[in-house]
C-alpha cells in the first residue's frame, strides 16, 4: 500500500497499523524496495514550523525539499550550507538526505548533517513520538540520539521533524552547483591519498572535490587503503564492528524489523 | 576487607603494585571530581598503561561484578567521574602518549590521558592546534573532553569536541576493544563514535583517539569592550550573531566577576563598567578579520559602550584575555561556596535570560556573578553563598531550578558543556518526557545494558541503580 503522509497524526497511525514500512524517497544509493512493505511518502509532510534567523535555527517538517527550504530561508537571510553533488536531486527531501547522511560539495568548509541536525522528532515503530536534542546550538544533555539517526537509513525510527542549524547567506559555501550527471559512486579518502585515487579512477571521475578529498564517479570505485565508498544500489555493511552494533541498535529501536526492511544488509 | 584484599591480589596479578592504589589518602583524592557536592571513595584506583591493560581490568570487573568509572584529570563539573558504590576508578593518568602525528592530513593519534593543551603544544610549530579549549585545558584530558563533549571559548566558531575527534579506540563495558569512526569522516553508516562522544564514560572507556588539527589563524584581533549595563552587552552579542558575523569567541563577564578580579588580582576596569564583552575575530585574511571587527565595533558603539580596546599582537591580546581567564579562579574570594550553572538558551534570548538570572537571584537573596560563552548562548551563572547554612542552600537550589526551567521554556538546554553526571540527573525530566528518556536509554543499551560501566549517571531512575545519597542537587561546584 502506498500512503502520502500530510500530518504527524496520520504518520503515527500509519506506523502503528503497518507491519512493514518503507519510507524515504527513492534514491540511486538506496537498496531496492521490498514489495511486501507499505510505502510511506513523507513529501506531503513539508514546510517550516519555526524560523529563528537571529539564532540561525529552523524547525522544519522532514518531508520538505531542500531547494524549497533554501528558498524559504533565503527570505530570512539564511540558508543551509548544502551544495548538491553531481546527479543529486536538488529538491531531495530532508528525511532522505539526513537518513542517508548524503555527502555534498560544501563538506570541506561547512561540515554536514551530523553537525547541522540539532534535534529531531521521531516516530518509533510503536507509533510513539519522541524528541531528542534542542534548539540550542550547544547542548550536551543526555545521549546524542539525533547523531545516531543521521545515516541510520531510517532503520531506527522515522524522522518526522528536524531542528537544523542554518547559516547566514553571506557565509554559505562558495561552490557552484554542478550540472546534473550520472553518478555511480561517491568515494572519499585522506588528502594525501586523493591524487592517487583520482589517477587510479581516470575517466571514471565525474567530479573531484579536492577540498574534501571526495570523488564522484561512474562505473566502479578504485581500491583505496583509507576512506569510504557510497555505491549505487547496494548498501551492505562489511565492517564487523558496524554490523554488530547496528544489529544491537536494531534490536533496541526496532526489534520487529518494521522500518525500512532490506535497506541495510548486515 | 577480606574481599577487598582478595580483589587486590587478583588485580595485582596483571598490574604492577604501583598501578593499584588503595590507601586512604588516594581513595580520598579520587572520591569526587570538580563537582564536590557528592563524594564516595572508590575501593581502589587502577592506573593502566595501555588499551590492553584497560581491557583486562574491565574484563576482571565483569568477572567479579565490580562497578568501574573512568577518570581523567577530575576537572568535570557534574560528577561524571564520581566513583560508584563499591566500585573502582580506572584512571587514564598513565595513558599520555602521542602515538602518531600526521601533519599532511592534519590529524594526530593520542592516548586519552594526555592533557588537552599538550595536543596543541605538540603541533604549534607546524601552525596547527586542537581546537576545543575548555578553561581547564592545561590539565583536562582528551578522554575527559571526549566523555563530556567539551567546549570552550573558541567553540563558537570551531565547534565542540565531537567535531574534532574522527575515530577512537573504545574498551567496551564488556572489556572488548573496538575501533569506532573513521579517519576519513562523513561516511555512510551509524555514527557510533558520535554517540560515544559526550556519553560521560557510560558507554565504555576511550583509550586512544584520532583528532583533527586545525590551522592556527594568520590574523587575530581581540577586543575588550566595557558597557554601562549588562543588557547593552547582551544586546550587542545578539546583534553581532544576527548580523551573520561569527567571531572566534564572544565572552561576557559581569560586575560580580569584575569585583572578584579586583579583590583577587587588583584588576581595574573603566569606571561605571557593569559588563565586559571579550570579542575575538580571526582568519587567514587580514582584510576580512578587520572587516569583521569593524562590524563588531559599530554594533558595540551603537549600544553605547563605554570603552573599546583592541589588540593584535600576542602579548597585548593575552592581557585582554586576563579577566576571562582569571575570572573563575577569582571567585573564590566571594564566598565559601560557589555553584556554577551551565544552562543554554537560543542566542537571541540572551538579554531576556540575563534579566531573569538577576531577578531570580535577587528574589532568593543570593549573590550571583556571570562569566560565560555569550556567543553560544551558554550561561554560567555562579551563585556564591555559605553551604553551612541550610537555608542558603535551599534558596540556591530553588533559584537554580528556576533558571533551568526558564532555559528549557526558551527552547534551550540544562547543560551546554558540563554534562549531566549526577548533578543534573533530577533535571533531565524537566527537559525530556519519559518516552524521550527511554529513547535515550535504548541508545545507551546498544553499548551498555549492564550496571557496571559508570552506573547511575545521565539517565534518572535507572533500574538496579543504587544512587549515592546526595547532599543536595541541581548545581555544580
Amino acid at each position: 500500500m502506498k500512503l502520502g503522509v500530510d500530518s504527524l497524526d496520520f504518520l503515527q497511525n500509519a506506523v502503528r497499523e503497518s507491519r512493514a514500512i518503507r519510507h524515504m524517497s527513492p534514491h540511486p544509493f538506496r537498496n531496492a524496495p521490498l514489495p511486501e512493505a507499505d510505502e510511506l511518502d513523507l513529501r506531503s509532510y513539508r514546510g517550516l514550523i519555526e524560523v529563528h534567523p537571529a539564532d540561525q535555527v529552523v524547525v522544519v517538517r522532514a518531508g520538505t525539499g531542500i531547494r524549497d527550504l533554501q528558498t524559504e530561508l533565503a527570505t530570512q537571510g539564511q540558508g543551509l550550507p548544502w551544495v548538491p553533488g553531481p546527479g543529486e536531486e536538488e529538491n531531495l527531501d530532508l528525511v532522505t538526505a539526513i537518513g542517508m547522511n548524503l555527502p555534498h560539495l560544501g563538506m570541506a568548509t561547512h561540515g554536514s548533517w551530523r553537525e547541522w541536525v540539532l534535534g529531531l522528532t521521531v516516530v518509533q515503530p510503536s507509533g510513539e513520538i519522541v524528541h531528542c536534542g534542542s534548539r540550542a546550538v550547544k547542548n550536551v544533555a543526555g545521549y546524542d540520539v539525533q547523531r545516531l539517526l543521521v545515516g541510520a537509513r531510517g532503520t531506527l525510527g522515522i524522522i518526522a521533524e528536524v531542528i537544523l542549524r542554518t547559516c547566514p547567506l553571506k557565509a554559505l559555501p562558495d561552490v557552484a552547483v554542478t550540472q546534473a550527471a550520472q553518478v555511480d559512486f561517491i568515494q572519499r579518502t585522506l588528502p594525501t591519498e586523493f591524487p592517487s585515487l583520482v589517477a587510479a579512477l581516470g575517466d571514471a571521475v565525474v567530479l573531484a572535490d579536492k577540498a574534501a578529498s571526495v570523488v564522484y564517479g561512474v562505473g566502479e570505485p578504485a581500491e583505496a587503503s583509507t576512506g569510504w565508498v557510497l555505491t549505487a544500489g547496494r548498501y551492505a555493511i562489511a565492517d564487523r564492528v558496524q554490523a554488530k552494533y547496528w544489529q544491537r541498535a536494531k534490536a533496541e529501536f526496532d526489534p520487529s524489523g518494521k522500518l525500512n526492511p532490506g535497506e541495510v544488509q548486515l | 576487607m577480606d574481599v577487598e584484599r582478595g580483589w587486590l591480589a587478583e588485580l595485582m596479578g596483571f598490574l604492577r603494585p604501583d598501578q593499584v592504589l588503595t590507601g586512604a589518602a588516594a581513595r580520598r583524592g579520587y572520591d569526587c571530581d570538580a563537582y564536590t557536592v557528592d563524594r564516595f571513595p572508590p575501593v581502589a584506583i587502577v592506573l593502566p598503561e595501555s588499551t590492553a591493560e584497560v581491557a583486562e581490568v574491565v574484563r576482571w570487573c565483569n568477572l567479579r561484578n565490580v562497578p568501574f568509572t573512568a577518570r581523567g584529570a577530575g576537572t568535570g563539573l557534574s560528577g561524571g567521574s564520581l566513583p560508584a558504590l563499591g566500585g573502582i576508578v580506572i584512571s587514564t593518568k598513565k595513558l599520555t602518549q602521542i602515538l602518531e602525528i600526521d601533519l599532511p592530513n592534519r590529524q594526530m593519534l593520542a592516548q586519552t590521558g594526555i592533557a588537552n593543551k599538550k595536543l596543541s603544544d605538540a603541533v604549534k610549530a607546524a601552525g596547527l592546534h586542537f581546537a576545543p579549549d575548555p578553561s581547564s585545558q592545561t590539565v583536562a584530558t582528551l578522554g575527559g573532553n571526549i566523555a563530556e563533549n567539551a567546549g570552550g571559548p573558541h567553540t563558537l566558531k570551531y565547534g565542540v569536541t565531537a567535531s574534532h575527534v574522527v575515530a577512537l579506540t573504545l574498551v567496551t563495558p564488556e572489556g572488548d576493544v573496538v575501533q569506532l569512526g573513521d579517519r576519513v569522516p562523513g561516511g555512510p553508516g551509524l555514527d557510533l563514535a558520535g554517540l560515544v562522544i559526550g556519553s560521560e564514560g557510560t558507554l565504555g572507556i576511550a583509550t586512544e583517539a584520532w583528532v583533527t588539527l586545525t590551522p592556527l589563524p594568520n590574523h587575530v584581533i581581540t577586543a575588550l569592550v566595557a558597557f554601562g549595563t549588562v543588557r547593552e552587552a547582551t544586546e550587542s552579542v545578539a546583534e553581532i550573531i544576527a548580523s551573520g558575523t561569527i567571531p572566534a569567541a564572544l565572552e561576557i563577564m559581569d560586575r560580580g566577576i569584575l569585583g572578584a578580579l579586583k579583590a583577587a588580582f587588583n584588576l581595574e576596569y573603566p569606571v561605571g563598567t557593569e559588563a565586559l564583552l571579550l570579542v575575538e575575530c580571526d582568519g587567514d585574511s587580514a582584510e576580512l578579520v578587520k572587516a569583521e571587527m569593524a562590524t563588531v565595533d559599530a554594533i558595540c558603539r551603537s549600544q553605547n559602550c563605554l570603552n573599546l580596546e583592541t589588540a593584535e599582537d600576542e602579548v597585548a591580546r593575552q592581557k585582554l584575555w586576563t579577566a576571562r581567564k582569571k575570572g573563575v579562579g577569582a571567585m573564590g574570594r566571594l564566598a565559601p561556596s560557589i555553584v556554577t550553572h551551565d544552562g543554554v538558551i537560543p542566542r537571541s534570548k540572551l538579554p531576556e535570560m540575563l534579566d531573569t538570572v538577576y531577578e531570580v537571584a535577587s528574589r532568593h537573596q543570593i549573590g550571583v556573578a556571570n562569566i560565560f560563552h555569550a556567543g553560544d548562548g551558554n550561561l554560567h551563572p555562579c551563585f556564591y553563598f555559605d553551604d553551612r547554612d541550610p537555608d542558603q542552600v535551599r534558596r540556591v537550589v530553588e533559584a537554580g531550578e528556576e533558571i533551568m526551567r526558564r532555559c528549557i521554556e526558551l527552547g534551550g538546554s540544562i547543560t551546554g558543556e558540563h554534562g549531566i553526571g549526577v548533578e543534573k540527573l533530577d533535571l533531565m525530566g524537566l527537559m525530556f518526557s519519559p518516552a524521550d528518556l527511554e529513547f535515550q536509554a535504548q541508545a545507551k543499551r546498544i553499548f551498555n545494558d549492564g550496571a557496571l560501566c559508570n552506573p547511575c549517571k545521565i539517565l534518572p531512575n535507572q533500574k538496579s541503580c543504587v544512587e549515592h545519597k546526595s547532599r543536595w542537587r541541581g548545581m555544580a561546584w
